[in-house]
């Protein structure tokens, strides 16, 4: 009786707790948004709007698509605007940025849902410093931290692990694994899936919190649609970085790769780990890599909206943002 | 069985793991920016009560285990099976002695215990949150000493020892928490 009557007024203050949460939500939310709109105007990129509901879709192996038949044909939420998005860049190559909803069927968990908001945008005749340098503006306007910190993604390794992901082997990199976590089928997991685990538990912990952190020069293997060149070191590297910030992976930039041929090949190689590993081909985008012909030399970005909420509410997860 | 994949794992979700009973207590998805998606696991042995993080790479997959929790009576136990029923359908269990453990000392005939069951079997049995047993050792108690702070250890009739302030005597009935293993009052009779 009593604990029926503890637990019925505890969903009373859950109750109470969550609408003047979701007041407060609602407003940072806003208010967040608006402070981007503003930027960008500042910036000179017109906003753009293209389909949610797309015939095409990545080929990316680790992106789980959710898609729907419309009259007889195949259609995909999308899971970032960038194909539409180029396409619209082919046509009119002026500085753009899209907020919109974007959709993963990855699982959820405190940084994940599967439906998102994505904030993604394009500088023609940008280079990936550029954008860099817009990125800290851009910080600088939401946040009060000016700190800024750039790393490769070797050094990254180097520094938290001692352990270079460009010339380490399989069974190095699983025994690096087996240090610190318990693996399933731990001797399954390629070179590859060992970096990522790798990077996502231990290398993303030595990241600053407080600090904007820019990992430059992944793999080429991690290129997706960037374009390649060779570092320093030798290493085929991707010209891409991400943004890390308390804790959090915020952002994704590429110069962006517009040669027809290669990106067709990368898309087959995807297609090809998705059949590997269970997952449904996706069809190749023809009107998008129609459009690379007089695709301008271009610097592009995702950024989670809802993730950068996170960081200006300093919640721990990103469920704490439902408000349904 | 049904097997569960990294995606339907949640909390409470009971699986077979390296052949034991484990429930899912945390399912966290990791993921680098692109890349090969894992899922960082929090599990507890049913068998040990051990709980640990393990990994899976998104999309592997793990059998359910038919695993139940039943509140029974506890009838008897025999010296080598603790013996329980289901007072619904009449149905009594047999638990061994490892599936009982640390219940075993509070276990009192009639008293209602959780007995969860795997493959119909008893694996762990959990007493009451209190229980009421009868002092059946301890020393003299000190007639209207209610107040000052000292105890002693008193043995109850299934064998727990807790520790009592001086004025309880031996044909007491206590109250006790099986969770901490401490004396709470005196039992109104």
């Amino acid at each position: 009786m009593c604990f029926e009557l503890i637990r019925v007024l505890e969903n009373i203050r859950v109750a109470l707790k969550a609408d003047l949460e979701t007041s407060e939500l609602i407003h940072a939310r806003a208010s967040l948004l608006k402070k981007i709109r503003v930027f960008f105007e500042a910036e000179g990129l017109v906003e753009v709007d293209t389909p949610l509901l797309y015939p095409c879709a990545t080929p990316d192996p680790y992106i789980h698509h959710l898609s729907l038949a419309v009259r007889g044909e195949q259609y995909f939420l999308q899971s970032s605007p960038e194909f539409a998005m180029k396409r619209l860049l082919e046509k009119t190559p002026v500085p753009m940025y899209q907020i919109c909803k974007a959709f993963r069927n990855d699982g959820e968990g405190s940084r994940h849902k599967t439906e998102f908001t994505m904030i993604e945008w394009y500088v023609p005749r940008w280079n990936l410093e550029q954008l860099l340098q817009q990125c800290i503006r851009l910080f600088e306007c939401l946040f009060e931290t000016t700190v800024v910190s750039r790393i490769s993604y070797r050094d990254a390794f180097l520094a938290s692990l001692n352990m270079d992901p460009f010339n380490s082997s399989q069974k190095e990199l699983q025994s690096c694994i087996k240090e610190s976590m318990d693996v399933s089928n731990l001797d399954s997991l390629t070179k590859e899936e060992c970096i990522h685990l790798l990077f996502a538990e231990e290398v993303e912990k030595y990241f600053d919190p407080d600090a904007i952190t820019f990992v430059e020069d992944f793999p080429a293997e991690q290129a997706a649609l960037a374009s390649c060149e060779k570092d320093e070191c030798g290493n085929q590297v991707a010209k891409r970085f991400e943004i890390y910030f308390s804790g959090l992976e915020l952002a994704n930039a590429y110069q962006e790769e517009s040669e027809s041929e290669i990106l067709r090949q990368r898309f087959e190689k995807d297609n090809q780990l998705r059949l590997k590993s269970g997952m449904p081909e996706i069809p190749i985008d023809n009107e998008f890599l129609k459009a690379m012909k007089n695709f301008p030399p271009c610097a592009g970005i995702a950024l989670g909206f809802d993730r950068l909420l996170m960081c200006k509410l300093k919640v721990q997860s990103i469920q704490q943002l439902d408000i349904f | 069985m049904a097997f569960y994949s990294t995606n339907e794992f949640k909390a409470g979700l009971k699986v077979i793991l390296e052949g034991d009973p484990c429930t899912i207590v945390e399912n966290e998805v990791v993921k680098p920016g692109k890349g090969q998606a894992f899922n960082r696991v929090r599990l507890k042995n049913l068998k040990t009560g051990r709980q640990w993080e393990k990994t899976f790479k998104s999309g592997e997959s793990l059998e359910g285990a038919d695993v139940v929790e039943i509140d029974m009576q506890y009838l008897y136990t025999d010296g080598e099976f603790w013996h329980f029923m289901e007072p619904n359908s009449f149905e009594q269990y047999a638990a061994n002695e490892s599936a009982v453990d640390y219940a075993m000392k509070w276990l009192k005939e009639e008293d209602t215990c959780t007995v969860t069951l795997w493959n119909g079997t008893p694996l762990t049995v959990t007493p009451p949150n209190f229980v009421e047993l009868e002092v059946v050792e301890t020393d003299p108690g000190l007639k209207g000493d209610t107040a000052n702070g000292g105890t002693k250890p008193a043995k109850l009739a299934t064998g727990a020892v807790v520790n009592v302030p001086l004025f309880i005597s031996i044909g007491d009935v206590l109250r006790v928490d099986t969770r901490s293993g401490e004396y709470q009052s005196r039992a109104k009779s």
